[in-house]
Parts: structure tokens; sequence; C-alpha cells
């Protein structure tokens, strides 16, 4: 959908130049929320605006749907790229309705389409046409003039929309209301969005891709989830801040912190087998499964099979069957509280009952220790 | 006084007429032009630094020149005396207001909406038209109403190069030591400048659009 290629921006002639941006790549997918944050003088909103042409690049190409736009007419390039600014900039002069349908009207669409264009918008993001189409901005409060501000991009449909801190001018309960509303827009729409931030919550709650911009050079490139978990140095983190970087028991998987190979026998194996394989591999609970199916049965201890020693002849009688499974998708939070009360373990399954891993009380605890550590090790 | 100037008046009215015809000449003849060369002017002075430094500059120099001087200065340049050169000189005079607030009017056009109507699409005449004029008339014609007041003041002194007005009857007053012959050049002077400040008034407010209004009195 949009490449940028050893897209550079330099300030200034002679001695006093500065560089901006600073030959960065990227490539953004068709209905992808890429948002591009950084710290003040990143070059996050000269990229941005480079890929409109309100700033010239100096080099390096930006290509749209498989075309260079150095190629293309500015102006007709414009009207096929929505814009959202952080100060609004609504036409005060305009009623609400002709501030929405100004790029249809630059690209002569016919009074007809325009209007009906106009009141499917805003009924789409909840302001009655029949009460607003004819006020003026100074009418409307700024969380309703930004809402405007987005429908004034969509206008025209375009693939592809450019928003630069649209919120931040924003209170915040106004602008969480707008986030929620845009992203729940651009998945309807389809839309491919890039999106320049300062604020990283904002970041991490509308991005598919964050991109983390420092001194005109992309520091890392990542979803949300993988910025979180694996942020590529001191900056990044530092970035992100401590409080964020700790473990979210209520939104981390326990997929994301189980054992993933854990000790599996069958029921029809001898207990002499499974306690010596467990003193190999210093386990001391095994998860007993049934068959080719690899059906959970239950678990066994090392300490039930040294109990019962020479009595069984199979695993299968010394099968604790009060085992709870979970699946992967359950949080950490769930998680803990089913390991505080009923089971010391918990078996994590798939789709098919197979177990995929186990959470004993000293992993999770070991594994939030460590999420900890990492995060405030700085 | 006052019943010497009415009998004046009345006595007088075919020539009060003729006065304020000229007068009225010498007001809308020079702020006319001034209007139609300042808006451009002032558009590209926005746009060009080139133009901005140097127009400006002449604007307000021109300004500085005390108004009975720069009637007085048409001679030695070459213009001569009569209505003609009485009008050049108020044209210059009326340029600075018109200008200052085209080019005011349109440079406090707020960046925002200027970068969005670009970011948008819109060609720099599109962004002039639809967008910069439109927000930036009413204080367009705030300048020519400031110019039209003062230049309905000034054209009184056209008189002394003989371009007639109602100026005439204030000169010949003054050499008379005739009170209520000033009487009848300043009083209808005063009035029509009254008159052109009411009426532009409601013309600034009627050019105001709508939205712009609304924003303003809240």
């Amino acid at each position: 959908m949009l490449e940028l290629k050893e897209l550079t921006k330099v300030f200034g002639t002679g001695d006093d130049t500065f560089v901006a941006v600073d030959n960065i790549n990227l490539t953004v997918e068709k209905g992808q929320f890429v948002v591009l944050i950084g710290p003040s003088g990143c070059g996050k909103t000269t990229t941005l605006k480079m890929i409109n042409h309100l700033v010239k690049r100096t080099s390096g190409d930006i290509i749209i749907n498989g075309q260079s736009t150095s190629q293309m007419n500015v102006v007709e390039l414009r009207r096929d790229i929505g814009y959202v600014i952080q100060s609004i900039g609504l036409f005060p002069h305009l009623t609400i309705a002709n501030n929405v349908a100004i790029v249809p009207k630059l690209k002569k669409a016919s009074k007809e389409e325009r209007e009906k264009r106009t009141y499917e918008l805003m009924e789409m993001v909840g302001l009655d046409p029949d009460i607003y189409a004819e006020r003026y901005p100074a009418e409307l409060s700024g969380g309703q003039q930004q809402r405007v501000g987005v429908l004034r991009a969509l206008a025209a449909e375009p693939d592809l929309i450019l928003m630069d801190e649209p919120f931040g001018a924003l209170d915040p309960i106004t602008r969480d209301q707008l986030q929620e509303e845009m992203k729940d827009l651009q998945q309807r729409l389809n839309k491919t969005i890039v999106f320049v931030t300062h604020d990283m919550d904002e970041a991490l709650a509308m991005a598919d891709v964050i991109v983390l911009m420092k001194d005109g050079n992309i520091v890392q490139a990542a979803s949300p989830e993988e910025m979180l978990k694996h942020p590529a140095n001191d900056f990044v983190r530092e970035f992100i801040g401590e409080d964020r970087l700790a473990p979210q028991p209520d939104i981390t998987p326990v997929s994301d912190i189980m054992v993933t190979n854990p000790m599996i026998v069958d029921v029809k194996d001898t207990p002499r087998a499974v306690l010596a394989k467990m003193k190999r591999t210093s386990t001391d609970i095994a998860v007993v499964t049934k068959g080719s199916g690899h059906r959970v049965q239950g678990t066994v201890t090392a300490n039930s099979i040294q109990r019962q020693q020479g009595k069984a002849s199979s695993v299968e009688e010394l099968v604790t069957e009060s085992v709870i499974t979970v699946r992967g998708n359950t949080t950490v939070r769930d998680a803990a509280a089913q390991l505080a009360s009923d089971t010391r373990i918990l078996v994590v399954v798939d789709r098919q009952n197979r177990p995929v891993g186990v959470v004993t009380r000293a992993w999770l605890l070991q594994s939030l220790v460590e999420l900890w550590d990492e995060s405030s090790s700085e | 006084m006052f019943e010497s100037f009415f009998n004046l008046l009345i006595q007088r009215q075919t020539e009060v007429l003729y006065a304020l015809r000229e007068h009225l000449l010498l007001v809308f003849i020079p702020v006319g032009f001034a209007t139609l060369v300042t808006i451009p002017l002032g558009i590209l002075a926005t746009r060009y630094r080139l133009v901005e430094v140097p127009v400006m500059a002449l604007a307000n120099i021109l300004q500085t020149i005390p108004s009975l001087a720069l009637l007085a200065l048409m001679i030695p340049l070459g213009f001569g005396i009569g209505q003609r050169p009485a009008m050049i000189a108020l044209f210059l005079y009326a340029l600075l207001p018109i200008l200052r607030n085209t080019y005011i009017g349109l440079r406090s056009v707020d960046e925002g909406i200027k970068e969005a109507a670009t970011g948008m699409g819109m060609t720099y005449f599109q962004r002039l038209y639809m967008v910069e004029l439109p927000i930036a008339v009413p204080v367009i014609i705030g300048g020519i109403r400031t110019a039209t007041v003062i230049i309905i003041g000034t054209a009184t002194l056209a008189a002394l190069i003989g371009g007639g007005g109602l100026g005439d009857f204030i000169i010949t007053g003054l050499g008379m030591v005739r009170d209520e012959l000033i009487l009848l050049g300043a009083i209808p002077a005063a009035l029509l400048a009254l008159l052109a400040d009411f009426i532009l008034g409601k013309v600034e407010y009627f050019v105001t659009p709508r939205g712009l209004r609304i924003a303003r009195e809240k």
C-alpha cells in the first residue's frame, strides 16, 4: 500500500543543516494502522508530511500502490489522501456539511453525491445531520469538531489517511472516546492509517504497528505486544516506560508464561520408567495422556509414584483425575486465581484437549518475578 | 452663528451640492483605485517576501508624510494643481490602511486552517478564494472603511492645490474670517465621514461570514 524507501529530509543549506529524517525504510500494508511515535524532533511529523508532499523530501522515494509519488500531481495526490491535524483546521466560515464535503467538491462531485455522502458520514459518527449539518464549527465542542475533521478526511473515500496528533489537543476523556471511535471506523472501513503521536498509551491503544523514531531514524517497528515484550534497546524501554513494561496479568495470556515442554507420559507407561524420566529431567510432575489422540487424563507426581512403588503396573492407577485444564488464551490473572485455590498445576490444552504446556504455582511466581526484573532492571 | 450658517446653507445650496459632489469624487476615486491596487498587492506581500518588504516600507513612508505636505508636493513633482493631482495624493494616502488590513487579514488566518486546506488538495488559488479571502474579508473591508473616513477628512485640504470639494468653503472662510463659511464646508464633511463610517460598518458586518460572526460572539 505505502512504501517509504530510503526517505531523507535535510532542512537548511550549507553548513547550517539539520537531518530531520535519515534514510528510513518502511512498508505499510493495506488496512494497517501504523503509529509513528517518538520524542519531539525525532522526525515523525516530517515523515508524515513527506507522504502528502507538505514537506518536500530531500531524497528517497514514496510509493503508493506501486507508484512513485514523485511522478504524481501533488494536488491530485493530496485529494486522494485523507489528512487530519492536531489544530483540527475546520473552515470557520463554512457549515459542518460544507466542511465535510470540501474534498468531494474539489474533486467535482455533484451536489447530490456530496450531500448524500456527508449525511452518511455524519450519521456514522453520531452527529445528527438534521441538527448539525447547517451549524458552524464554532458551535461545536472540541471533540465534535475533530469528529468533523475526521469525516472531512474520509469524505472522498481515500484508502490512505494521515493523522498528525489528531487528538492531542482534546481532554483525556474525549480523547479516549475518539480513539475508540477511530479504531472502530478504521476496522470497519478497512482504511490504511499513518498516525503521529507522542503518547505511548495512544499508540498502544490504536496501533497494529508502532514505529518508534529517534533522531530521524526508526529505532524499532513492531506490533504493540512485540514492542512491550521485546523492546529493541534501552531507548525503546525508556520510551515505553517502566509502568507499561511491568507484567500485566490482566491481559497477558497464560500461553506467554507456561512451561512449553512439559513431560508427557502415556497411561500405559510403567511407574518405574516415568520416575526414571523424571529424575533425568529434574521434574516432579508429568501430564498423563491417553492413546494417539494425547487427550489429557490427569497428572502424576514423583511423590505418588514413590509412595505406590511396586503396587501399580501402569501410571493409569496413579493419575489424579481432578486436573484442571485451561486454554492458552486464559489470562495470567485467572490462572493465578485457580492456582491459588483449586490446584497446584494447570494443564494448558489446545482445542483438541492435547497438552501444550503446564503452569505450576512455583513457575507462575517465578515468571512474574522475571517479568518484573526485566522491566525494572534499568 | 448657526442661524447665519443655515441661512447661508439655504442661500448657497446649489454650490454646496456641487462641492459635495466634487468631494465625493475626491474620496471614492482615490479609495477605489487604492482598493484595486492594494488588495492584489497585499496578497502578493503575504506570499512573497520580495514584495512584502519594499511595498510595506513604501506604504508606511507615504503615511508618515503629513497630508498637507503630500498634497503640496504634487506641484514640484510636476503634477501641477487641480483635481487630478489632488486625487493622486489622496490615492497615495489611502494605500496604507487598505494594504495593511489586507496583509494582516490574510496573515491572521490560522496556520492550521491553511495547512488543512493545502493538505486536502487545494491549489494556491483555491485556498485563497475558498478559505483565506472569505476569512480575511471583514478585516479588508475594515481597512477600506478606515481609508474612506481618513480621506473624507484629508480631502478638505485638496482645495489648497485647487482640487475643489468642501474644502473650498473652509479655505475661503478662513481667508475672509467668516465662521459660517467655514462651517459650510466643515459640517457636511463631518457628516459625510460619520455616514461613510456607519454604512461601511454595516457592509463590514454583512460581508462577515455567519460562521465567523458566531465564532466572534463566543
